[in-house]
């Protein structure tokens, strides 16, 4: 089914909305759940629970693209929940070596803290990512939104190891410098 | 700040970034989507003209959803192809032979053409000088192919998209991303430039009020417009949108709430008197509902409804005469639960009824008669796990094929039912976009190995003319091509970027007309 066909279920309230989300992206939300959570039951509640977001954001939400739109709200609650459940314990997990290495991006030589609001960082992303060529931006964001191991990188792209991991520590490099002439570090 | 704090903020980065990155994550089925069978959808080729709004922020969204589009056409052309080629194949094996019609088939038969020359894109060295500057866009030439095709070329220096005939061109710099630069119709080999009429407009619904700031643009007599806002903060929204003829007023609908507790109120916008109708002004029944689908006739004096009273109350649609204040209840009227109801044109309303087995049957009722036609009965839909049952192009035809993968083709408004002979649709594939008149299908088929699309065969199925032509495309790799949908109702475009970097420089705009 078209994914305007299944966003127009939504919006005309029918249940079987779910059943056609599920069909077509059933999987692709298990894995943004599963690359965050490593855990079945884990990643299974965290699906049931972007529908049920996506329910309730359909009407008056009409996502352009239903793709990014569910993995949008499947990687924010799995966050969520990873937070949740490891609480102040860090380690071991994919996310937390993500986490881990994003510090890099954040670390101020100048040491003050400023509190950014988060459309501001959004926006400085956004713009950030825009100035990429389209291979170091894609990387990237396997890495850091869909949270997919180096490996899995290196596979994707077919790239060594080293070239992934030193394209994605230039890059985080580059965002500091961004973040900090934007004046947001 | 804490690397938590950027991590949720990379996790709402724009979608077309997204989007990009996880085509490349599916090479390895990390991220792979099952089922991805759809091609460009009509819906959002309709909405182009919603470039056309405000602020920054609001064009920056829009070039967001052009490149999103555009990567999302690419990975669904790629993933249809092994069908596309399929249902290509099986075509031109069954229309090769003479069709014979069934005795349901009337006189018609399917004919079909195979253009016996190929087109050859233009090559790069008969390209022009390229466009100096942001903006510019220019017609190169029309070539002829055989008797039944041509080809229009068109360079443009912008990001570009079109609908209806008409060409949208805009930036794809940074600091002014998404403005527009300027909208050109196509006609004869000559580029026009439309110029934008600006409205500002409030109106209160409710006790809430609704600022309203749109542009529109004229060509032939028709209005060109589709913009739209939605504040997250307030639920509140709007859109505005032409109507499918040639009257003045254009289609605005209020928006507030959501979910269950969403509803929407139409209203109609005269853009000589600057004139605002309110739709459902006087109709209490209408007005205690919360609507959430409206459908106007092509004249605008009419509509179709769809709502509930609230939550866990049943879903109605409705008829609703605007200047006679007629209301109908569409399940009433049919003594059965109206799955879905569309106008055929300003006189006919089909209707989808739906009984307790999940069969389907088609109606087409004659206003203000009510008198119908049955146009079919007890049908399964197609489901998105089943190679069988009815499925709408969304316009006036509809496709029926059976459990043997034999095809039909129903005419909703004369009920007559043409069977296309000898052809099986292939398992698993939706493989085909209509144009907005919905009386033609296009077809096509990609080379896996090319780069972009790689468009070799162009096919249109025309359900007026009962004939299938099918093109052959060679030099399809001398640009990088990226997206194809209907450029008017009777041509195909194809965008193509010099190189796979698609973000900004020359584009180039192959517009095939098929007879």
């Amino acid at each position: 089914m078209e994914d305007s066909q299944i966003v127009e279920l939504y919006w005309k309230r029918l249940e079987n909305a779910i059943s056609e989300t599920t069909a077509k992206y059933g999987k692709y939300c298990y894995r943004i759940a599963h690359n965050i959570l490593t855990n079945t039951e884990d990643a299974e509640e965290t699906v049931n629970d972007t529908y049920f977001n996506a329910w309730n954001a359909m009407p008056p939400h009409r996502p352009d693209v239903l793709s990014a739109f569910l993995g949008k709200i499947t990687r924010r609650i799995s966050i969520d929940k990873w937070r949740r459940r490891t609480a102040e314990k860090r380690g071991g997990s994919e996310t937390a070596l993500v986490l881990d290495e994003l510090e890099d991006c954040i670390a101020s030589g100048q040491n003050v803290e400023r509190e950014v609001e988060e459309h501001e960082l959004v926006e400085a992303v956004n713009a950030f990512l825009s100035g990429l060529s389209a291979d170091v931006r894609d990387v990237f964001v396997c890495r850091y939104f869909f949270v997919l191991s180096i490996n899995e990188i290196c596979e994707s792209f077919d790239y060594s190891q080293s070239k992934t991991k030193s394209m994605l520590s230039r890059t985080r490099k580059n965002l500091q410098a961004y973040l900090e002439k934007e004046g947001l570090l | 700040m804490r690397s938590d704090k950027l991590f949720d903020a990379i996790g709402k980065v724009d979608d077309r970034f997204i989007v990009s990155a996880q085509s490349k994550a599916e090479k390895i089925d990390r991220l792979n989507i099952k089922d991805k069978t759809s091609m460009a959808n009509t819906t959002d080729h309709e909405n182009w003209t919603s470039k056309v709004k405000g602020t920054w922020k609001q064009e920056k969204a829009v070039k967001v959803r052009k490149e999103q589009k555009k990567t999302a056409e690419i990975k669904v052309f790629r993933k249809i192809l092994p069908y596309v080629a399929a249902v290509v194949i099986l075509l031109v094996s069954s229309f090769s032979v003479a069709m014979v019609a069934n005795a349901d088939f009337r006189e018609a038969v399917f004919r079909f053409f195979h253009i016996p020359t190929a087109d050859v894109v233009l090559p790069k060295e008969e390209e022009p000088v390229q466009p100096g500057s942001l903006g510019d866009i220019k017609y190169i030439s029309t070539k002829k192919i055989g008797e039944k095709a041509e080809v229009k070329y068109v360079q443009v220096n912008g990001n570009v998209d079109w609908s209806d005939g008409v060409i949208w061109v805009a930036s794809y710099e940074e600091e002014t991303a998404g403005q527009i630069l300027g909208i050109y119709a196509l006609e004869n080999g000559q580029l026009t430039s439309l110029e934008p009429h600006t409205e500002k407009l409030e109106y209160t619904w409710d006790g809430e009020t609704y600022e309203i700031s749109f542009d529109w643009y004229e060509h032939n007599g028709k209005v060109h417009i589709n913009a739209h806002e939605f504040d997250m903060d307030s639920y509140k929204a709007w859109t505005v949108q032409a109507g499918d003829g040639e009257s003045d007023h254009v289609i605005i609908n209020l928006g507030r709430g959501a979910q269950s507790e969403y509803t929407s109120r139409p209203l109609l916008y005269d853009l000589r008197t600057k004139e605002i109708i309110d739709v459902l002004e006087g109709c209490e029944i209408l007005e205690s509902q919360l609507i959430s689908d409206i459908e106007f006739s092509p004249d605008l004096s009419k509509v179709l409804l769809g709502g509930n009273q609230g939550p866990g109350s049943p879903y109605c649609q409705y008829y609703y005469d605007v200047a006679g204040k007629v209301l109908k209840l569409l399940d009433e009227l049919a003594g059965a639960e109206v799955y879905d109801a569309r106008f055929l044109d300003n006189n006919i309303i089909s209707c989808i009824l739906e009984d307790e087995d999940g069969l389907l049957t088609c109606r087409s009722y004659t206003v203000p008669s009510w008198e119908f036609i049955e146009i079919y009965a007890g049908l399964p839909g197609k489901k998105w796990n089943t190679d069988f049952g009815v499925m709408s192009t969304g316009g006036r035809y509809m496709l029926f094929v059976d459990e043997e993968h034999n095809t039909f083709v129903y005419d909703c408004k004369t009920g007559e039912r043409a069977a296309v002979e000898g052809f099986k649709y292939p398992s698993g594939s939706t493989f085909t976009t209509r144009n907005k008149a919905g009386d033609k299908i296009l077809f096509s088929l990609s080379d896996r190995d090319a780069e972009g699309l790689g468009i070799s065969q162009i096919g249109v199925l025309d359900l007026k003319k009962l004939s299938f032509t099918l093109l052959d495309r060679e030099g399809y790799e001398t640009r990088y091509e990226t997206t194809m949908s209907w450029f008017d109702n009777d041509s195909v475009a194809i965008e193509a970027c010099p190189d796979a970097e698609l973000s900004a420089g020359t584009k180039y705009l192959y517009i095939y007309t098929i007879n």
